[in-house]
């Protein structure tokens, strides 16, 4: 036994219990080692007794206890005449005896300490399966099998050179810009175009049209093709070489070319107009609207949005055309331009359809894929949604854009706060729903925003809201569970207000021009629209957003003919835009609109032909 | 002979709730009273009796208290209200299994006129 009595101050320090520290009593009561010695045991007795307390890995009191308690047995046994190696020889084995003792030791100890254990054996549980689960993630590789970009190009007509008209518009548009420049006049741009029909800028602009015809006419002669030969294109460089490009990195450059393109064609008609050139005019509004329905090849929603607005520019010079030169257009020319009204079809259908694709696309980038359609997160898939979730490379969550969310700062508030916990990925790969519930929730959520979308305003239902599959009815965990969809799912609504709007823009058409033709033919406009069927109308279109007839009022000599709009409430001819012009740029928001309008709907009527009247005040309509 | 030691887990416990119920002992003390009372049958060295002891404490089945009267401390262990339930359960429990052992043969039948 080589323990002495006298311990070292640190041991004494270390082994006196706080409350004899307290009391100014530098005990060292806890000091088991030297309960031990101070027990004058032979030294086989002590060695057992030492070796015992100190396997047993218990709190200093405990070990004492245990200590005193051993030490006890062993001079009794000593007392009643027994050897100490009898006395160890029937003590039995030591690891065994220490681990037994341990173990009804530690069952002896406080409930909040047995709670504390089994807490911490749990999060210790946790952390393991977290830490195999990041090894899966870490392990797993997305699988890119598919193409779709190739999808969304499938509606794309394959043209031989010179055949397709994104060429033609292209060109032209070059050409002009070109023209421009060298004749110190700022290149064309999308924000600019209105200034060109401006009282100062309007002699450059014709200068710029009659300096150009050759330009023109080619825009005309890609309108008379029936191919825009153009789909989604990688931007230069970007091609990936051993993977399917990135679907929602595509480039749509040709649809500035188009819109750029039917701003000249509106130009032009107006310039063709005041020449007193009825032909040109009937070609380039005809031409407008076939290149509006060129875009039916372009995938994705925008590639609607830009072709509803360039025919809505196409129903809009018509009715400027008419108001400013009545008698300019022969019935000849008023049913030539009718029947392409009527004939103009934009394909919502496909433009829906490639937006799916965008999101079959992030997934095959994110999971893995098991093949029977499920698949795990991976670290990859990660990084990559991490990036997609960066405002600063995403637009689609912050802009304002007509195709945007209306709850836009919502998504960026989700989209920033992810990129924070982007930062460490693993909390990521937790929270994100599997590969099988992303497409399924993906399928439910397309399905649920785009289950009305060809039906007009009026017949939506009120009660017609899912929440589980209505993002904007998400929680912060959904918006984080299903954080590509949060993100990607554009704003339908949105897309379907303005579809609906511009399909009223096209009953305006077709009632204006109708309107046009009765007043030649009987000398003075109808009392009611009622009248322009069937013999210049089959049938006359109601209001989008109620059902009911449209309004028609006579205001001086000209018609005009409007929508109550969706806050469904006659504003006498009142547009929504403050400008009193119609505003394509405007988006329509119709989340919670259902046939009711909501209390944020925009005061005001959707003026669908002929001259709005001005707004007298802008108080909204109680 | 020794029991084999899952026959012995079931009845060292029973053996140390009824040494306690003729009153308080200490560990040495149980020990010897185990190996004479039993003919050493139920003989336990102190790496099983004192772990036993331990989780009879932490069942709440005894208690203990620790004397420092005498020449050597001592720590006595005496049933605790709940423990003596648990030995009349356990007696219960012993009797029938002892007289089912008798019906299947393995304990041998008591001899005509001596007590069961």
């Amino acid at each position: 036994m080589s323990e002495t009595l006298t311990l070292p101050l640190w041991r004494r320090l270390c082994t006196t219990p706080l409350w004899d520290l307290v009391r100014g009593q530098l005990s060292g009561r806890l000091d088991w080692r030297a309960v031990v010695a101070r027990a004058n045991l032979p030294e086989p007795c002590a060695d057992a007794v030492l070796q015992t307390v100190r396997k047993t890995r218990l709190w200093s009191r405990e070990r004492v206890d245990v200590a005193r308690e051993l030490i006890g047995h062993f001079q009794e046994g000593l007392a009643h005449g027994r050897t100490p190696q009898q006395l160890v020889d029937d003590f039995g084995d030591v690891p065994m005896a220490a681990k037994l003792i341990r173990r009804a030791k530690l069952r002896c100890r406080p409930l909040r300490w047995q709670v504390g254990r089994w807490l911490n054996r749990a999060a210790a549980a946790a952390l393991l399966l977290y830490l195999l689960w990041l090894v899966r993630v870490w392990w797993g590789r997305p699988s890119l099998e598919t193409d779709y970009v190739a999808i969304a190009n499938s509606h794309v007509k394959l043209a031989p050179a010179g055949e397709a008209a994104a060429d033609d518009y292209r060109q032209a548009v070059a050409t002009i810009q070109q023209w421009r420049k060298a004749h110190g006049q700022q290149e064309l741009g999308y924000h600019d175009l209105a200034k060109t029909f401006d009282e100062d800028a309007w002699p450059q602009t014709v200068e710029m049209l009659r300096e150009n015809r050759a330009a023109l006419n080619q825009i005309r002669a890609g309108a008379a093709k029936n191919r825009l030969g153009q789909g989604a294109t990688l931007p230069e460089g970007e091609q990936p070489v051993d993977e399917p490009p990135f679907l929602i990195a595509v480039s749509l450059a040709h649809l500035n070319d188009v819109r750029l393109a039917v701003a000249l064609l509106e130009a032009d008609a107006v310039e063709a107009a005041d020449a007193g050139d009825a032909e040109r005019v009937t070609a380039d509004v005809a031409a407008i609207l076939a290149a509006a329905q060129q875009l039916n090849e372009s995938p994705f929603l925008l590639s609607g949005i830009i072709a509803v607005y360039c025919a809505e520019r196409g129903y809009q010079i018509l009715d400027a055309v008419l108001q400013d030169h009545p008698q300019l257009l022969s019935d000849r020319h008023l049913q030539q331009l009718a029947h392409r009204i009527a004939a103009y079809r934009p394909d919502w259908t496909w433009w829906f359809d490639t937006e799916r694709l965008t999101y079959r696309d992030v997934i095959q980038r994110i999971y893995t894929d098991s093949g029977h359609g499920n698949g795990t997160v991976t670290w990859q898939g990660l990084q990559f949604l991490s990036d997609l979730a960066d405002p600063d490379n995403f637009v689609m969550v912050s802009g304002d854009g007509p195709w945007t969310r209306r709850n836009a700062s919502w998504g960026e508030k989700v989209a920033r706060m992810l990129v924070g916990l982007s930062r460490t990925p693993p909390v990521l790969a937790v929270a994100l729903a599997d590969r099988q519930e992303m497409a399924s929730m993906a399928r439910r959520v397309y399905d649920y925003e785009l289950r009305n979308w060809d039906q007009p305003l009026y017949a939506d239902d009120p009660d017609d809201v899912d929440p589980e599959v209505d993002i904007n009815h998400w929680s912060t965990d959904q918006r984080i569970r299903y954080l590509p969809l949060t993100l990607l799912v554009p704003a339908f609504d949105a897309a379907r207000g303005l579809m609906q709007r511009v399909e009223g823009s096209r009953d305006g058409a077709l009632i204006g021009l109708a309107l046009e033709m009765s007043r030649r033919e009987r000398g003075q406009w109808p009392t009611t629209l009622k009248e322009l069927a069937p013999r210049w109308l089959p049938a006359v279109p109601v209001d989008r957003t109620n059902g009911a007839p449209l309004k028609y009022r006579v205001v001086g000599d000209r018609p005009l003919v409007y929508s109550v709009g969706i806050d469904l409430d006659d504003d006498g001819g009142t547009p929504v835009a403050p400008d009193g012009q119609h505003d394509s740029r405007r988006r329509i928001n119709l989340s919670g609109f259902r046939g009711v309008a909501p209390d944020w709907a925009d005061d005001g009527d959707w003026i669908l032909w002929g001259e709005s009247l001005p707004a007298e005040d802008d108080e909204p309509d109680a | 002979m020794k029991l084999e030691r899952e026959m012995m887990r079931g009845a060292g416990p029973a053996a140390v709730l009824a040494l306690l119920s003729g009153g308080e002992k200490y560990g040495y003390e149980l020990v010897e009273a185990l190996r004479q009372q039993s003919d050493g049958v139920l003989a336990m060295g102190q790496s099983t009796l004192y772990p036993m002891l331990y989780n009879l404490e932490a069942k709440g089945l005894v208690a203990a208290r620790v004397d420092e009267s005498g020449p050597r401390s001592r720590r006595y262990y005496r049933l605790t209200r709940q423990g003596e339930k648990k030995l009349a359960n356990d007696r219960q429990q012993w009797a029938a299994l002892v007289d089912a052992l008798r019906m299947l043969g393995i304990v041998p039948a008591p001899a005509a006129g001596g007590t069961s």
